[in-house]
């Protein structure tokens, strides 16, 4: 069963589009062909409204105010109904008409910025972008369209990023360490959000909704492994309640929709995803916990933190929790499970290097054996990550995940 | 069904950037246009992208004019209300408060806010065209007022001459 054939029986009108869409999402039918089609068409869109832009601003001051809007309303409208009329009129050219809509979903922003402009309005920026992102937060749903779902979550992302850089912010911190940890942990919820999609009624969008997420909080537990990040910690962070209520408060929710969402997966063994569970639990722990947690272990003194040990119990955590996720990835066949833990691993093995080995480079000879290590290092890990991704595509054991 | 409700979206979206637009349109076209005079602001600051800052004589209003107390750290983000009288070519502060002011037939009333050290009216950013955002001269400001006090920048000028033009002069020489 192709997924041209199902889209056949619509035209033909022995079923409707309705009837098309969910058959074709219950088996998981791609479209296939026409990913040139796709990619010149995305192009082309973009080159149009690029066009347009540029027109408007260089004729800025000739081009009458609702010329401007007017302008940038129909370019809007016109790119959507295009894509409706492709792929509910003509019932061709899919790919092309999930472009259209995609690019319909960016001018709504332009649109949002073009108003601003016209008007001169002086709100708060990322006031425009909670508004462009509530404008498309429907249409993944709508239009089902992995594409328009990572778009609708990077605008989420991107309203969440501006707010944290935003001095008015009620999410904004001064401390940049409360900002790498705030990530982190929303990195996780949007993990969890990723597994809870998995028992939705789109579990199409649960796998790059996890990568997303997982990749945010893979690179954003990363600063607490170097030494630095504790120099300039900002300890207080405890009897600041509005802090201490969004990182557990997140942290929380994450986990819940992590648990539940794991439940519903019955491709990973029951023990896997009790420990899989774990491991977030106890990074999402530490990380939020850091500031105490920190006080734990010795430092030099009561007014320098600058030595506390903390790295090595984050650089250790996040070692075993990356091979977790390796030996997750692979049993959910999700090569981005393993291509992101393997590069954590590197990262977590030079950095630790870098830290107890930099001390001692006062001659030569430490930096050629520790190129000669990164090398031998890097030859090792590769031959891994290709071993345990031809296991995740089934070309492999189980065996050969458990020799790393 | 389902394009029903796209449509519905697009029709909110539509709403959206019309319903500003004839907003601002129309507080443009009904308020009465008072005309302000800026101040130098630090050319560092003063192009940030491709919008000008603008920064009004009635920006700093000195506290003998507040009629009801003075503003202090309490009042910060709070709304003013601030009287403006012609005084020779331009409207300047006459009195200022935190409550409305009745306002008489030559008097315009202009909402703001309370910030740091000075009061924001929502006007303070012109938006212009790539690469004309390095003004030189006295800069004036065509300001349009509702009702209400809310304030929409109409036209700025240069030296009196419409900024668009001297600026597309300047790039052209």
């Amino acid at each position: 069963m192709k997924y041209s054939d199902i889209s056949r029986l619509c035209q033909d009108g022995l079923i409707s589009a309705e009837q098309r869409d969910r058959i074709q999402e219950h088996y998981h039918l791609k479209e296939s062909g026409n990913r040139v089609v796709g990619l010149f068409s995305i192009i082309g869109a973009i080159l149009v409204s690029s066009g347009f832009i540029l027109v408007i601003s260089s004729n800025w001051d000739e081009i009458p105010r609702l010329a401007k809007v007017f302008g940038g309303l129909f370019l809007m409208l016109g790119a959507h109904a295009t894509g409706y009329y492709l792929k509910v009129i003509r019932q061709n050219y899919f790919k092309l008409s999930e472009a259209m809509h995609f690019i319909g979903s960016i001018l709504f922003l332009a649109n949002i910025a073009l108003i601003g402009q016209v008007y001169n309005l002086s709100s708060r920026p990322p006031n425009g972008i909670l508004l462009w992102w509530l404008g498309i937060v429907a249409l993944p749903w709508l239009l089902r369209s992995t594409v328009q779902h990572i778009l609708s979550l990077g605008a989420l992302l991107t309203w969440l990023g501006y707010e944290t850089l935003y001095n008015d912010s009620w999410l904004h911190f001064a401390s940049d360490q409360r900002v790498v940890i705030l990530w982190a942990v929303i990195g996780l919820f949007v993990y969890g959000g990723g597994l809870a999609l998995q028992r939705s009624r789109t579990p199409e969008y649960a796998c790059s909704t996890q990568i997303i997420g997982l990749m945010i909080f893979n690179f954003l537990s990363l600063p607490l492994i170097f030494k630095w990040f504790y120099h300039f910690y900002e300890w207080e962070v405890f009897s600041d309640t509005r802090a201490m209520g969004l990182f557990g408060g997140t942290l929380l929710v994450a986990l819940l929709l992590c648990q539940w969402g794991l439940s519903g997966i019955r491709t990973l063994s029951p023990s896997r995803r009790k420990w899989w569970m774990y491991s977030l639990l106890i990074i999402g722990l530490l990380l939020v916990g850091s500031p105490w947690l920190s006080l734990l272990l010795p430092v030099a003194d009561s007014y320098n933190y600058s030595n506390s040990h903390y790295w090595v119990v984050m650089a250790t955590a996040l070692f075993v929790f990356a091979l977790m996720q390796i030996h997750v990835g692979v049993e959910l066949k999700q090569s981005a499970y393993v291509n992101l833990a393997v590069i954590m691993v590197a990262i977590i093995l030079i950095s630790v290097y870098i830290t107890l080995f930099g001390s001692m480079a006062r001659t030569g000879l430490v930096f050629v054996i520790g190129g000669v290590l990164m090398i031998v290092l890097g030859v090792f890990l590769e031959k891994k990550r290709r071993m345990i991704i031809t296991a995740v595509k089934g070309g492999g054991t189980q065996g050969d995940v458990n020799e790393i | 069904m389902k394009y029903k409700w796209l449509l519905v979206i697009l029709s909110l979206q539509t709403a959206w950037i019309l319903g500003t637009a004839i907003f601002h349109e129309t507080r443009l076209a009904s308020g009465r246009v008072v005309r302000l005079e800026t101040v130098p602001v630090d050319p560092r600051d003063f192009l940030r992208g491709d919008y000008v800052v603008l920064r009004y004589k009635i920006s700093s209003i000195p506290n003998s004019l507040f009629i009801d107390g003075i503003p202090d750290e309490n009042t910060k983000g709070k709304t003013v209300y601030v009287l403006l009288r012609p005084s020779g070519r331009y409207y300047e502060v006459a009195k200022a408060s935190m409550h409305w002011l009745d306002v008489s037939k030559n008097e315009v009333l202009i909402m703001g806010q309370l910030s740091e050290s000075r009061i924001t009216y929502g006007i303070e950013r012109y938006y212009v065209p790539e690469g004309t955002g390095n003004p030189t001269g006295k800069i004036t400001v065509d300001v349009s007022i509702s009702s209400a006090g809310q304030a929409s920048i109409k036209a700025v000028y240069i030296n009196d001459r419409p900024y668009g033009a001297v600026m597309s002069e300047k790039k052209t020489r």
